[in-house]
């Protein structure tokens, strides 16, 4: 019985991960209609952002032991930063000449910047892995056999965290408005005097943001950073925004979750060379019931 | 009895040259010689420098830029265009050493399997993620059926069906059409990115499926010794021949392919891919034909797998990973979709182009960068994908509907310019 | 011609079988490696594998081939194994008056990219090739080296499958996964005294392939295999594997896989609070392991490759970061270290110089030669080469374990 908590908790960390970097699919499908392959890269552009801070912040100074919470926030901040560069960057060069195109070119050119990205970092790092200083305190809870360390705890709650505050973001202000009504129809948009190009580098911002802070915190929990470590994190996301329903916020959320406990469960009962067959068969099942997902809205042909 | 008065050959009248020259003109064929005629020299030209040793270090990337070059002239369009390009393809080995024999047969490979996937998504406009799935099928039944026992897997020692390649072409053909369907079927109500995300995970249950059921398929130990095609008393083993196999299968599926787009079910196939909910309220019916689509683009892939499973010698799961499918994705899309030609452009960039890359060394004059190409290929791939994509989204030879069709898109956009 | 356009793709498909059939009947003689390049020429039969002959011309460098991953995952291990042949070759200084000259070339670690690379290195006029680097390579690309009879030694395709394809051409230096699974249960078996273990492996074919030797051997000797769980390469968190084998709680852990799964499994194990033992193989023999595990490693067995009996493998460690400033890293590095010995001294042993001041290599006499070799005092023992190409184990002990003591991998058998 025990194991099963433990198994869920699992399910939960990854599930959160999951949840952050599908928002960020999400959000850029809303308002594009184009699913933006290289999030996953954005992921670990963050990743590596912070390495170097708490990189910077090992080598230079002591502020690591004496002050870790600081170091970590300014790392987790300098990840987001990394990351909503690249993503500013990408949606000037790659993106934004594309918007009028058939809908396969912003695809092929997403696909692009993924490998460029990744290929880069793996050249730059000479394919070694970087490994984090310790900052994150060490150390768990244990509850009989239940043990969770305290980063885990970190990662939940902070994804649960930026979950909120997107939605806040989303729902309460004036940009979230404006993202919403692009989302929906652009043309009217625009008629209402919405800044469409404005808000579209604000969505890809956030969900760059997200993404970014995420990619430093998965790297802190499992105390390194690869070139690669983004690639399948980020396809496993975007199946997450799928099965949640691809444009809709509370889907990616649930989708995530959904995602990262169906992997966790599946390990114990199948194996874990068959989670991800046991994935995608969910999501097909899904997909024949509900075809727009579980959150999803009927979405005209154009899709 | 008046005896008419015989004309003369033309050739003995004193009619000047040019004047006959003229005359030739003013027919069709003299319309489409002229018109295309100097055109034709461009690829032998390029062959007949690729014999000359001065050439040597730039030949291929020299040879690739003329083939390519030529074929967006748009002259292909025509006849002549046709098979001048056929007569180039076809000698383009014999002027090559064996490294880059080996990349035309990627190249060709690739073709087919473009010309597959056109079909799913270019024709019936069904984003298709995971074309891999067929291409694995085809390359394990293969590898199934002919491995000797030392090579094989547990269940297929099994069983002996004492057959070589050429058969197991139309098996893979139907096995993997069979596929096709039954993948198809579920997604049947499904639209764009879902339909993708499916997809994809249709290739990578094939994938991991492979890599874990040991005692069907052996496994990331992988199934080996596989024969080579026999022919006439010999044994095609060598890259250029498996190169003129896969270049004849291939224009056999385009055949058949383009046959096929200009029928009914084609016209079919375009009803849905314009607009599926009209298309239908129209009594179309759209399961058979996305079925139809699914099995034949599945075929082709099939086809392809046996042919690179009989040139490899052994099949790996690894082999088969998302990677392949995304290639095949990329170069219908560069190469512009809905064309052949294109298609054939896009493979030779993307699978040609990373293997040029793999000599280049960049030298500025004041600064000698080695070894950019072996470790850098892969980012200037990257890039040069999305510079093809912002520069020429439609892709690079787009058929001349989807020009149309783009350019009337883009119209209507700016006029509605936000 | 007034052919409806539809017929232009059979008459293209009929016209190109015809040009097939004519080129396939004179083409044959002209072989695959045709033309005459700036470096050497390499004229011969592709039918027959005999009797070649490979001439560097007077003032050219012999050139030798290195086929490894530069740009894939794996390129962790691959850079180390080319920068170990090229040390090797840096040392050699030059054969006979000829310098001599590497050609490092990207296999990706798959199929197609040995393959790709294969024929790129004899379009280069190699005269032998150290690689491939992945099992699943070497099997594909092996037959194009055989095409034109060119030596390869391979430093780290470890599966079995390699040495079954019949290849007269190929040898290792790296040592059989056979061999060392069953070493490896053994060990526990017997040394360990553990009967109770659960595998873990990374689904590729070296640690699959690892792991299944290891279960049937450790089996046979009457210990029980409780489970067998799998990592995928690309992941970090596997938090469920770990969850479903601390409660299994197995007396130890037998990991087949490489650094990155590796480190990060051994970390969350300890997190977890397992308390039992762990065990890898030579994927993880190497100080990053130990780094990217932070002190999670501590008392982990490593399983390697023999211990050389002479000091030959510390001056090898040495020599290579006095060369490159990093440790050496896994047992590949030794491997490619002494086959790249092993090519250039066969090369020194056949190569004669002719009257023009020429360089001739017979192929066949430079593979017997390399076959044949005794290779005393390598970087990683004492080689020599069955006849199926498989390094020979009665030459060295039984494999060396390790364990990780205060932070570095220090012997214990």
């Amino acid at each position: 019985m025990e194991q099963w908590i433990q198994l869920t908790i699992d399910g939960i960390t990854l599930g959160g991960v999951y949840a952050v970097i599908a928002l960020g699919y999400t959000l850029v499908y809303g308002v594009l209609r184009m699913i933006n392959f290289a999030h996953g890269e954005l992921f670990m552009m963050g990743a590596f952002g912070g390495f170097y801070t708490l990189d910077a912040f090992e080598n230079h100074t002591n502020m690591n032991d004496s002050l870790p919470s600081l170091t970590i926030a300014v790392a987790i901040f300098a990840g987001m930063a990394t990351s909503v560069v690249l993503a500013v960057i990408m949606e000037r060069l790659a993106y934004r000449p594309l918007r009028h195109a058939p809908r396969l070119a912003p695809l092929i050119s997403a696909i692009g910047v993924s490998i460029l990205l990744r290929n880069f970092m793996l050249r730059w790092t000479n394919a070694r892995r970087q490994v984090f200083p310790q900052v994150f305190p060490r150390g768990s809870i244990e509850i009989g056999d239940i043990n969770v360390t305290y980063i885990r705890i970190f990662l939940v709650a902070l994804s649960v965290l930026f979950m909120l505050l997107l939605y806040i973001f989303i729902q309460r202000t004036k940009t979230g408005t404006a993202m919403r009504a692009v989302a929906e129809d652009r043309d009217t948009a625009a008629l209402m005097g919405i800044d469409v190009d404005r808000t579209i580098v604000l969505t890809f911002v956030s969900g760059a943001a997200l993404a970014g802070a995420a990619g430093v915190c998965y790297a802190m929990y499992t105390t390194n950073a690869a070139a690669g470590m983004g690639f399948l994190p980020g396809i496993k996301a975007f199946t997450a925004a799928v099965l949640g329903g691809i444009g809709s916020v509370p889907g990616a959320m649930f989708g995530g979750y959904f995602l990262g406990l169906s992997e966790s469960y599946s390990t114990k009962l199948i194996g874990a060379q068959y989670k991800d067959v046991v994935a995608f068969v969910l999501l097909v099942l899904v997909l024949i019931f509900r075809p727009w997902g579980f959150f999803g809205k009927r979405e005209d042909r154009r899709a | 009895m008046a005896r008419q008065r015989r004309r003369l050959p033309r050739s003995l009248t004193a009619e000047p040259v040019r004047e006959r020259v003229d005359r030739f003109r003013a027919t069709t064929a003299g319309v489409q010689f002229f018109r295309f005629g100097p055109y034709a020299l461009l690829p032998l030209l390029g062959a007949a420098a690729a014999m000359s040793p001065a050439l040597l270090s730039t030949r291929l990337t020299f040879l690739l830029i003329l083939v390519a070059a030529y074929m967006m002239m748009r002259v292909v369009d025509n006849i002549y265009g046709v098979v001048v390009l056929a007569i180039a393809l076809a000698l383009l080995p014999t002027a090559m050493d064996g490294f880059e024999r080996n990349i035309m047969f990627n190249v060709a490979l690739y073709t087919l399997l473009g010309i597959g996937l056109n079909v799913v998504v270019g024709y019936a406009g069904l984003l298709d993620l995971g074309y891999v799935a067929f291409f694995a099928a085809g390359a394990y039944l293969y590898a199934l059926v002919v491995a000797p026992d030392a090579g094989s897997s547990e269940w297929a020692q099994n069983w002996e069906l004492g057959i070589t390649f050429w058969p197991v072409l139309p098996l893979a053909l139907v096995v993997a059409a069979l596929i096709g369907v039954a993948l198809g079927v579920p997604v049947l109500r499904l639209r764009g990115d879902y339909l993708a995300i499916v997809t994809l995970g249709f290739g990578e249950i094939i994938r991991i499926m492979a890599n874990n059921e040991d005692y069907y398929t052996s496994g990331p130990r992988g199934l080996f010794l596989l024969p080579k095609p026999p022919f006439f008393g010999r044994e095609l083993d060598t890259a250029q021949e498996l190169y003129f196999v896969v270049l004849v299968v291939a224009f056999v599926a385009v055949f058949a392919a383009e046959r096929i787009r200009d029928s009914r079910v084609g016209r079919a196939w375009e009803a849905i891919r314009e607009d599926e909910d009209v298309a239908s309220s129209m009594g179309i019916d759209t399961t058979i034909y996305k079925l139809l689509a699914f099995a034949i683009g599945a075929a082709i892939g099939g086809v392809g797998g046996v042919i690179v499973a009989a040139k490899q010698g052994s099949v790996f799961p690894t082999d088969f990973n998302l990677d392949v499918s995304i290639n095949v994705l990329a170069l219908v899309i560069i190469g512009g979709m809905g064309n052949v030609r294109g298609i054939l452009l896009g493979a030779l960039l993307v699978v040609g182009l990373p293997d040029v890359l793999r000599d280049f060394n960049l030298d500025l004059g004041f600064v000698t960068f080695q070894n950019v190409g072996a470790d850098y290929r892969l980012v200037i791939f990257g890039a040069a994908l999305v510079a093809v994509m912002v520069l020429r989204p439609e892709g690079l030879l787009p058929s001349r509907r989807r020009a149309a069709e783009f350019r009337e898109a883009e119209l209507l956009e700016q006029e509605y310019a936000t | 011609m007034q052919l409806g356009k539809k017929w232009q793709w059979p008459l293209m498909a009929v016209a190109l079988a015809g040009l097939a059939l004519v080129a396939m009947a004179c083409g044959d003689d002209d072989d695959d490696g045709g033309d005459a390049t700036p470096a050497a020429t390499s004229e011969g039969t592709a039918a027959t594998g005999g009797g070649d002959t490979i001439t560097i011309k007077a003032g050219e460098a012999i050139k030798i081939g290195i086929s490894t991953t530069l740009t894939t995952d794996n390129a962790e291990l691959g850079i180390p194994i080319r920068d170990a042949a090229l040390l090797a070759i840096k040392e050699y200084g030059d054969i006979e008056g000829f310098t001599i000259e590497a050609d490092p070339q990207d296999d990706q670690c798959s199929g197609p990219g040995s393959e790709s690379a294969a024929e790129k290195l004899i379009s280069d006029g190699v005269v032998a090739v150290v690689g491939p680097m992945c099992s699943g390579g070497a099997v594909a690309a092996l037959d194009n080296y055989g095409a034109q009879n060119v030596l390869v030694i391979s430093a780290s395709t470890t599966n079995g499958s390699v040495v079954q394809q019949g290849a007269t051409n190929f040898a290792r230096t790296a040592w059989n996964d056979d061999t060392q699974g069953a070493e490896m249960a053994k060990y526990v078996f017997n040394t360990l005294s553990l009967t109770k273990v659960l595998t873990v492996n990374d689904q590729s074919t070296y640690g699959k392939g690892l792991m299944d030797v290891f279960k049937a051997a450790f089996t046979e000797l009457g210990g029980t295999v409780s489970s067998e769980q799998a990592v995928t390469v690309g992941e970090q968190d596997f938090s469920a594997v770990v969850t479903t084998i601390t409660g299994d709680d197995p007396e130890i852990v037998v990991f087949g896989g490489f650094i990155a799964e590796g480190a990060a499994l051994v970390r969350q194990l300890k997190d977890a609070g397992y308390s039992g033992a762990f065990m890898g193989a030579d994927g993880i023999a190497d100080q990053d392991f130990i780094d990217q595990a932070g002190g999670a490693a501590e008392g982990a067995y490593v399983s390697r490759g023999p211990q050389p009996e002479s000091s030959s493998y510390e001056d090898f460690l040495a020599k290579y970061q006095a060369e490159y400033g990093a440790d050496a890293g896994t047992q590949f590095t030794e491997h490619s270290y002494d086959a790249m010995t092993i090519v250039l001294n066969a090369i020194k042993q056949v190569a004669k110089v002719d009257a023009d001041g020429n360089l001739t290599i017979n192929r066949a006499d430079l593979i017997a030669a390399a076959k044949g070799t005794t290779l005393e005092n390598g970087a990683s023992g004492t080689v020599q080469f069955l006849e199926d190409g498989d390094r020979d184990i009665s030459a060295g002990a039984v494999n060396r374990i390790d364990q990780v003591t205060d932070g570095v991998l220090t012997q214990v058998r």
